[in-house]
């Protein structure tokens, strides 16, 4: 999908929504954000812009306008720590590609906390609010998704 | 050199199974030597039933086709491996793997294979390891440009077959989720055959007003359409063995007959191509063939 807007796809450059091809520009109908281009989203004043991800762009269908591929939220799985831990998972990749150094570093912050806290005491591990509301203030669209680990496998 | 043969993809819509019948009775009366026959994109869609398939498949074969079945792109479900396994243990019929659930299934029973155009195959090492599993022709992932196709023919040894999507909305996208389902605001699991009313699928746009994509089920394709009809002196001349067309509501036909024009030089390509233009639900693209962005339209 993405090499049919920019010519470069994870598959073939190990890129999605490259940066060269981002583009931002104010117009009297408001912020826009394209890639090569293609328009993704329009932001209104004061509301908040993401990186133009092709998958979270606002489009039209059927002449309604909306997130139609994917809602802006992000993956956040703080509460499953202890699981993973227990299942013998040995590391944790946190997104910083396409993101901001402020982003990079609240995020790995919480997430170092959590993981100390976890291993010292893994029994009684539980998601601390403050844990949430800093990690929500920096989630696309302030939402919050266990994604797909929502799902049971069938 | 032998005779570039012509492809008819799956239909990757939710068709009715009147329109599906009807369909597949013209093309057995079409010039095509190849038909994929299956449902790729959901298993929710049954209105074709299994035997129904098969009996669509004798049909065409004793037309004269070569029936190749084909698989899910997405397998997910217990149920739907074992409907995979069923489809392999068919008698007669080649099968057309797109995901590597199925070239294990496949592979397991010893079987040729079709690696569909939705396996991962991106260069020459990924194609002679298919070819050892059983795969008897590839269908060139559909953003590898002419490029690629000529660097990795020249490195493989298999004489494996290549096969070249070159007509069709191309499908760019599998999800998990279903967009269709979404649109409608429907859970996936209890879509009501959401998809069935949108016999091209449904168009998207961008908010300043350009078509960009179709949703069609957990599938997303381009808006704009693939057309290399332009390409096939060359296709012939890199050692293509077949050319696949992908069905539309309509028009279909027509572009059959002009595709085997030109591939029996009836026709010159590049007027072949510009009659296409006419037929297409899309503004035509190249761009993936000649290593650009795929929306895009490379003057010949």
């Amino acid at each position: 999908m993405l090499s049919y807007v920019t010519g470069e796809s994870p598959n073939t450059a190990g890129a999605c929504s490259p940066a060269w091809a981002v583009q931002w520009q104010s117009t009297q109908k408001g912020l826009e954000s394209r890639l090569n281009g293609v328009l993704i989203d329009r932001y209104a004043d004061g509301e908040k812009a993401a990186y133009p991800t092709l998958c979270k762009g606002r489009y039209c269908v059927d002449g309604e306008t909306y997130y139609a591929i994917e809602e802006p939220t992000s993956l956040n799985t703080l509460e499953l720590l202890p699981d993973l831990l227990r299942l013998g998972v040995a590391g944790i990749k946190l997104e910083g590609r396409q993101r901001s150094p402020a982003y990079v570093t609240e995020v790995t912050r919480v997430w170092r906390a959590a993981i100390d806290t976890c291993f010292d005491e893994p029994g009684r591990f539980a998601v601390r609010e403050d844990w949430m509301r800093r990690l929500g203030t920096l989630a696309e669209g302030q939402q919050h998704t266990l994604g797909a680990y929502n799902r049971h496998w069938r | 050199m032998s005779p570039v043969k012509l492809a008819l993809g799956p239909v990757l819509y939710a068709w009715s199974r009147r329109a599906l019948i009807d369909f597949y009775e013209r093309v057995a009366a079409a010039p095509v030597d190849i038909v994929y026959l299956g449902e790729v994109v959901c298993s929710r869609r049954r209105e074709l039933r299994r035997e129904d398939w098969l009996d669509l498949a004798e049909m065409l074969a004793s037309a004269g086709k070569e029936v190749v079945l084909s698989t899910l792109a997405l397998v997910e479900t217990g149920a739907e491996l074992r409907s995979l396994e069923k489809l392999a243990d068919n008698a007669r019929h080649l099968v057309e793997a797109n995901d590597m659930a199925a070239v294990s299934v496949l592979s397991r029973r010893g079987l040729p294979f079709v690696a569909g155009p939705h396996i991962n195959a991106y260069n020459a090492a990924t194609l002679a390891l298919l070819a050892r599993l059983g795969a008897r022709r590839w269908v060139m992932p559909l953003e590898l440009s002419r490029a690629s196709l000529a660097q990795i023919l020249a490195q493989q040894k298999t004489g494996i077959e290549t096969e070249i999507f070159i007509l069709g909305r191309m499908p760019l996208a599998f999800s998990a989720r279903c967009f269709t389902a979404r649109r409608l605001g429907l859970e996936k699991d209890t879509c009501g055959d959401a998809c069935g009313n949108d016999p091209d699928g449904l168009l998207l746009s961008t908010r300043d007003g350009k078509e960009f994509l179709v949703l069609n089920g957990i599938q997303t394709q381009s808006s704009a359409v693939c057309n290399l009809a332009a390409e096939i002196p060359d296709l012939r001349a890199l050692g293509v063995g077949a050319l696949r067309v992908s069905p539309q509501s309509s028009g279909c036909f027509e572009v059959l007959a002009l595709v085997r024009n030109a591939l029996d030089e009836a026709l010159a390509a590049g007027e072949a191509a510009t009659r296409i233009n006419a037929l297409l639900p899309g503004a035509p693209c190249n761009g993936f063939w000649h290593g650009r962005p795929g929306a895009e339209q490379v003057a010949a």
